[in-house]
Formats: structure tokens, C-alpha cells, sequence
């Protein structure tokens, strides 16, 4: 090697004269395949060298650029020995040399294969879509392997017949309702974290607050006519007593600030700050005739009894 | 499912429905009171049609039975369609994919 290359070791750049130089280097598929001689600038990069092996050899590597090669490339070391996959890609050919790296490189091709936009090594040239997926970190409970453009998912547990550059598409199932519904307490023994969950699938905007011992249900977004009101929408306040269902929702709290064009809340009472906020009790009381009843009311019940407040109807204060 | 196709209108793009998927048998592995799940089959089946027919992508369509003039995706639909949305944006990168949720007079997406 000239010294003038190991000399450019020390300050990591190489003599102008050798810049356009380009020299002879041999490749083979590793390990044992005959070699063939293509050249490379003292300037490329190992990654660029590797490229260029690789079309010599007529077996482009995967994935293809600008992705970075899965396939490894090694260089033959003395007693017909090969080195472990180089890593260092970025670095100049001149420099390799330097470290070391011989003219008589190899190049691992792998079984590379596709899932989805992914690339990957396969297990095996037999592997199942099962062993594939779960190669690719796809869990099989999870995803059915189909060929590309395959209308039929690929038995789990049939061994494929795989060759590099193999494309397949991992599909999820689609899942959609409610984990609660089927399991769903009975009416009259449902807690309120199940009924804040129907209310939200509902379409509402509720929330539970926990405030000491006291639960709330907080309900945004309630559309109200305006005018009277001096806003479109009021968040609520609903009191949970501790023996819900049994023990009916009654009355709500009303977000402040908020105004009526009355110059006073109807039905107000006092107010209070709870969870940071103020908010006023509303007197919004069941009919004598038609009181609470666990087996048929609910949080989404109480909350369209409330919003008769707002509409100056339904029941009595 | 709705096959959608993109209005590239300069003021007012959208996404035009070009064809409505129905599922054929086998396509609903579960359908029972309050759950529906899509098979990747059926799923895959639109993905492919969507390729044939140069289309955007793809809306899943489910209802809230009882749901009337609001609606809203359950706890268990917003933990499940994000990763199935990944699943499909995998697939297709440059598609577009959503769901919505239909009530009788209601509907999100």
C-alpha cells in the first residue's frame, strides 16, 4: 500500500493525486463463489463499494437505496479467513484499506423479504407465515399474512417456500364496538364508570371527578338555546351518591360563568367550587309522580332530564 | 366500506365516496350486540380494489345502534382503530384511511 494512503490516515484526507484514482477489487457471494473483478474510487464510500460489488455480481442488494443494505459484505482475510460483516459503511475505501479491509471482498446475500413496507430477514427458506410475522415482530393473533395482492390469508402453520426479495402484506383485523356491552351489568346494577362509558359512546362529552369520597360526572358541550342563555353550550355537573344506582342522580351544577338573559340563573342556588372551578346548584328536581327508578334510569336518562332545564321543560323544581 | 377517491377542487378538496364495499359472508367475523369486527380478508379485499380502481383509500363504516342525533366512538373503538389505521397507512402509505361511526341522525368520523 503507498505510504502516501497511510499517511492521509493522519490528518483523514487523501493526497490530491490519488483522489480520481480507482482501483481493482475482487468480489464474490460469500463465502466460497468465484470471485469477480469490478473498480472503485479511492474515495467511495465501503456503502458505494458495496453497491458496486453488488451489480457486479448481478444481485443488487435489498433493500434497495436509499435504505440501508440488510445483506453484509466482508472482506477475505489472510489463510482464506473471512472478516465479520464490516460496519462502518460511511467510511472512505482509501481509509478502509488503511484499517486494513484486503481488496477480496464478500458479499452475504441474505433471504430478505418484505412485509408490508418493512424489510427483513427471513428465519428460514421454510419458515411459516406464523414464524414469519413473528420474525418481523407482527404479533400472528394479530395479523394474517397474505401474498401481495393475495385475496386469501396464508395458512399459519404451512411452511412457505421463500425467496429473497419475497413481498407479502400483513393485514389486522378490524375491530370496532364496545368491550363493555356484552359484558354490560344489568340495569339497576351497573356502576357509573360503565354509564359514563355508554354516555361518551352515546356521543357526550362526560367525564368522572373524584373529589375525597364524592364522585361527579361532568358533562361538556351540552347545547342550550341562546338566547335565553348567554352561551350555546354549558358543561354540567352531576353529584354521584355512593349508593348508585340505588341511590338516584338528582339536581346537577351548572359551570360559571354563564348568564341568563333574566339577569339570574333560574332555579340557582348556591355556589361552590369544585375540581377548580365554580359552579352553581340547579334545583332540577324527579316529579313526585315519577320519581327515579334504577331499573330504567341512567346517567344518559339524567343527563337529557337536565338538559330540560335549559329548555324550560319537563319536570317540576 | 366506502372506497373514496380525492376531489383535488384547489378551494375545496374532499374525498368523493366511488364505491360502497359491501361484506360478503365470512367478511364480519364477529356480529353480535355491540361488537363488529372487520376480517382482514374483507379489509384487504377493499385495499385491493382501491389498487384496481386508482382510488385514494378507504372509510369504515360501523353504526351505535341506539345512538340518535349524537354519537361518538366507544373506549374500545378508539383503542382499537388507531392501530389498525397504522396497520393500513403500513400497507399504503400514501392512501388515506378513516372510520366513522354512524347514530340514526348522527355520525362521526
Amino acid at each position: 500500500m503507498p505510504e502516501e494512503l497511510s499517511a492521509g490516515q493522519a490528518h483523514g484526507k487523501l493526497a490530491d493525486r490519488f483522489r480520481k484514482k480507482q482501483i481493482k477489487l475482487g468480489v464474490r457471494e460469500w463465502p466460497d463463489a468465484r470471485e469477480i473483478h469490478f473498480k472503485a474510487s479511492l474515495t467511495d464510500s465501503i456503502a458505494e463499494v458495496f453497491a458496486k460489488g453488488a451489480n457486479a455480481l448481478g444481485e443488487p442488494l435489498l433493500p434497495l437505496a436509499p435504505q440501508a443494505p440488510l445483506d453484509a459484505l466482508r472482506y477475505r482475510k489472510k489463510r482464506a479467513q473471512w472478516s465479520d460483516p464490516i460496519t462502518n459503511l460511511d467510511q472512505p475505501l482509501w481509509l478502509a484499506l488503511v484499517h486494513g479491509v484486503t481488496r477480496h471482498l464478500g458479499i452475504e446475500y441474505k433471504l430478505i423479504v418484505k412485509i408490508n413496507t418493512r424489510w427483513g430477514v427471513a428465519p428460514s427458506p421454510t419458515a411459516t407465515p406464523r414464524e414469519l410475522l413473528t420474525s418481523f415482530g407482527m404479533n400472528p393473533q394479530e395479523f394474517s399474512l397474505y401474498t401481495q395482492d393475495g385475496v386469501e390469508p396464508l395458512l399459519p402453520d404451512t411452511p412457505l417456500s421463500l425467496q429473497r426479495g419475497d413481498c407479502f402484506e400483513a393485514q389486522q383485523d378490524g375491530k370496532y364496538g364496545s368491550t363493555v356491552t356484552a359484558s354490560r351489568a344489568r340495569r339497576g346494577s351497573q356502576t357509573i364508570e360503565d354509564d359514563v362509558e355508554a354516555t361518551t359512546e352515546a356521543g357526550e362529552t362526560a367525564r368522572l371527578i373524584t373529589v375525597g369520597s364524592q364522585k361527579y360526572v361532568e358533562v361538556r358541550d351540552i347545547n342550550v338555546p341562546s338566547p335565553p342563555w348567554g352561551k350555546e353550550r354549558a358543561s354540567i355537573l352531576i353529584a354521584v351518591p355512593a349508593t348508585y344506582p340505588s341511590g338516584g342522580l338528582d339536581a346537577f351544577y351548572l359551570g360559571l360563568p354563564f348568564t341568563h338573559s333574566s339577569g339570574s340563573i333560574p332555579n340557582g342556588q348556591w355556589t361552590v367550587i369544585i375540581d377548580g372551578r365554580s359552579w352553581v346548584l340547579i334545583s332540577w328536581h324527579y316529579h313526585d309522580s315519577r320519581p327515579w327508578n334504577p331499573l330504567q334510569d341512567h346517567l344518559t336518562t339524567h343527563i337529557r332530564h337536565c338538559r330540560g332545564f335549559f329548555l324550560k321543560r319537563g319536570v317540576r323544581q | 366500506m366506502l372506497l373514496v377517491g380525492r376531489n383535488t377542487h384547489p378551494q375545496r378538496s374532499s374525498l368523493l365516496v366511488r364505491e360502497v364495499l359491501a361484506p360478503h359472508e365470512g367478511d364480519l367475523k364477529e356480529q353480535e350486540h355491540g361488537a363488529i369486527t372487520f376480517s382482514s380478508r374483507y379489509l384487504g379485499r377493499a385495499l385491493l380494489r382501491v389498487r384496481e380502481l386508482g382510488l385514494a383509500g378507504f372509510i369504515t363504516v360501523h353504526t351505535h345502534p341506539g345512538c340518535d342525533t349524537r354519537v361518538g366512538f366507544s373506549p374500545y373503538d378508539d383503542s382499537s382503530d388507531p392501530e389498525l389505521m397504522a396497520n393500513l397507512y403500513d400497507l399504503q402509505p400514501t392512501g388515506v384511511f378513516g372510520s366513522v361511526v354512524l347514530g340514526d341522525r348522527a355520525a362521526q368520523g
